[in-house]
């Protein structure tokens, strides 16, 4: 009670202090001296984007088309040889050698090692052990996804993470990988942004399966996404027990949340409730859960969940934001969502037509940081195929990021998407989030876009 | 509005028995009066009870326009999205022989930089006002600049009730679309009259008119309420124009 009066007190008399960041760029000369000594600075980037000729339920998916005919994918191409890391990543080590990265995030590809139920690629696994050999050796710490958006054909058949039975086999991939790689990794993100994999699959309907508007199953796969996680988790600690970069821990594990603001359109009590809904599912259900143990979703009049797991507080040492831009929120009772969201007019916006925002950054890291866990950002990019405004938004978003070091936020690294251009899902190769261009299709040559200039002298200012 | 709906209303008119609170006119004047006629024997059905008047009404007609604070947002641990809003409104209340029309418009303009957008809101309801009830229903129209829909419809209702020395509202999606739900009383203390109720699901809301010369009063009037992870609170000083006081 008392806090529900403070909040309404609050709110008469309060509203959030936007920074402004994407006012004047920062100068370079001293943008990074802010960040905390060893700070890690990277790239990221993920396997089916990236490796090609990956064989999952992404492939199937990419082939097929919606009922009205427009294709899954934006430009109707499929991810086919992607940038051919898979064989290339002499190359992208290069890249990122030169301009000075400490830290790449990766991921393996769970339908490449296990592309039957059982049966187990030894070549793929030592390969990927390589890369992470020789990514430690360039001084290169790498952070492993193992799951990032994609599920072997055997495991989409079976329906997935809508069904409780896919967590023991992902359980028992995850103690596979880690065990392989215990002696070269120790930075470990079981999933990327069960968030987003759930909304895309289950309520937009863009992304495998292809399920529209079922809130309820939404919310069942995230649910089992984060029992899977509290179980890859204690498998990667029991069979990770090297400290390979020497720091003490042998296993530092996150989870990539996708965050982004949620603004509501108006002032009215529809538009701010179903913004504060949205952000609850959205941005903190899953952070709650990680602390508390319990998985807690509301979507009134559709589904509550509300039930203790085991393992599951304390399943991350370290919380990792991949953050992008801001949603403005509509109420739209009539939609599964409850709204319709799109982004703000009037703003600067990227080739996608996503809002530039890095306060949305600070205010997240400002956030996050009242749980008390290290913070990350295993996400942050722009598609931007000129590379117009690339460096001054990574600028803006690094400035966000030492305000809040300033206020007191622990955020420990920054991970850039992306190290190249690549197969970004169903937008296929129409957007450009790349630090690098990518020649596909032809020679595959990563070409130097000028904002590497602008991440590499960021980089260089970080405290050592 | 419909011509069966009329009727039902104007038969509602009639009062099942004596009014309950005391006549209005001043002993003299109703000694003055002449004394009914007594009703011929056997012809209840003929006794037409006399209309009336609007003074006699629950509500009154009257007109109000204010200057408002108006607060939006929503919070988590460690977090809140909120918005600032100046508030500007203007609403009038029209009676006549019992068919009542309230409406309102409401600007919100941000004060927060790049934050909510600015948004028109537009009441309308009609219905009806008896001595001791009213009852109005319509739509609440908002507009908010480039919003996707511009437009949000909403339904409005209001149940006014009058229980002797306390009066009774119920309000859905009331207060110029503001308030969700709410259940008020209302009271007249020392020529004050005053208004206190449960804004749905967490919150109060409060009002007070205070009569300044004639049918000129000043009104200060606000609310404040939690929905879910939603906050909001508004505090209104309006002047008003309607009947004596």
């Amino acid at each position: 009670m008392t806090r529900a009066l403070a909040a309404v007190l609050f709110a008469l008399v309060g509203c959030t202090p936007r920074p402004g960041l994407d006012g004047a760029v920062p100068s370079l000369d001293t943008l990074g001296k802010g960040l905390p000594k060893g700070f890690l600075w990277g790239t990221a980037t993920a396997a089916h984007q990236i490796e090609g000729g990956n064989d999952n339920d992404w492939t199937d998916w990419e082939a097929g088309s919606f009922p009205d005919g427009t294709p899954h994918i934006a430009d109707g191409k499929p991810s086919g040889q992607a940038c051919d890391s898979w064989n290339r990543f002499d190359e992208d080590l290069a890249a990122m050698q030169a301009m000075g990265v400490t830290t790449y995030r990766f991921s393996v590809e769970w339908s490449r090692l296990e592309p039957t139920e059982g049966a187990w690629d030894a070549a793929a696994m030592a390969r990927y052990r390589d890369w992470t050999v020789r990514l430690r050796a360039a001084g290169i710490e790498p952070m492993v996804t193992l799951h990032h958006f994609t599920l072997p054909k055997w495991v989409a058949a079976r329906k997935g993470f809508e069904t409780t039975d896919t967590q023991a086999a992902f359980e028992a991939f995850v103690r596979r990988v880690g065990a392989e790689l215990q002696d070269t990794v120790d930075f470990w993100c079981p999933f990327n942004e069960i968030n987003v994999y759930a909304a895309q699959g289950y309520l937009s309907g863009v992304w495998p399966p292809g399920t529209k508007d079922d809130t309820a199953l939404q919310v069942t796969v995230m649910s089992n996404m984060l029992k899977a996680h509290a179980k890859a988790a204690a498998g990667l600690r029991e069979v990770d027990t090297v400290d390979a970069n020497g720091d003490g821990a042998a296993t530092v594990i996150t989870h990539a949340h996708h965050v982004r603001v949620f603004q509501p359109a108006s002032h009215s009590v529809l538009d701010t409730a179903i913004a504060g809904l949205t952000d609850d599912v959205a941005n903190e259900a899953i952070p709650r859960a990680f602390q508390t143990g319990r998985i807690r979703f509301s979507v009134p009049g559709t589904i509550e969940i509300d039930e203790a797991v085991d393992g599951l507080a304390g399943s991350i040492d370290v919380l990792s934001l991949n953050y992008y831009t801001r949603d403005i929120i509509r109420a739209d009772l009539g939609s599964a969502a409850l709204s319709q969201s799109y982004f703000k007019g009037g703003r600067p916006r990227n080739d996608l037509g996503w809002d530039l925002y890095p306060d949305g950054l600070y205010l997240m890291l400002k956030r996050f940081s009242s749980y008390g866990w290290p913070l990350y950002v295993s996400e942050n990019g722009t598609a931007d195929a000129a590379d117009d405004f690339r460096s001054d938004y990574l600028a803006q978003h690094v400035a966000a990021i030492e305000r809040a070091v300033k206020e007191g936020a622990d955020v420990r690294g920054y991970y850039h998407w992306s190290l190249m251009d690549n197969f970004e899902w169903a937008e296929g190769y129409t957007a450009s989030f790349g630090l690098y261009a990518v020649d596909f299709g032809n020679t595959f040559a990563r070409n130097k876009r000028p904002s590497v200039d602008t991440f590499t002298a960021i980089g260089a200012n970080i405290p050592r | 509005m419909h011509a069966l709906v009329l009727v039902v209303l104007l038969a509602a008119e009639a009062p099942a028995a004596a009014p309950q609170r005391p006549d209005p006119a001043p002993p003299a004047q109703a000694a003055a009066a002449p004394a009914p006629a007594p009703a011929p024997s056997g012809s209840v059905a003929l006794a037409v009870p006399p209309p009336i008047a609007d003074a006699e009404r629950l509500l009154a007609s009257e007109v109000t326009a204010g200057v408002g604070f108006l607060g939006s947002g929503y919070s988590q641990p460690g977090y809140r999205l909120g918005d600032a809003h100046f508030a500007p409104s203007l609403t009038g209340r029209y009676v006549f022989h019992g068919l009542t029309a309230d409406g309102g418009v409401l600007f919100a303009v941000p004060v927060t930089a790049d934050g909510t957008a600015f948004a028109f809101t537009a009441s309308l309801r009609a219905g009806w006002t008896w001595r001791k009830w009213s009852l109005l229903a319509g739509a609440v129209l908002q507009v908010a600049s480039g919003a996707q829909p511009a437009l949000q419809v909403l339904p409005t209702l209001r149940l006014s009730a009058d229980f002797g020395p306390v009066g009774a509202t119920l309000g859905v999606v009331d207060v110029l679309g503001l308030v969700p739900a709410h259940l008020s009383f209302d009271m007249k203390v020392g020529g004050r009259r005053f208004s206190f109720g449960w804004a749905f699901p967490i919150g109060l809301l409060a009002s007070l008119d205070l009569p300044v010369s004639g049918r000129w009063g000043l009104k200060v009037s606000g609310f404040a309420f939690k929905a879910f992870q939603s906050e909001f609170a508004m505090v209104t000083v309006a002047g008003t124009f309607g009947a004596e006081r």
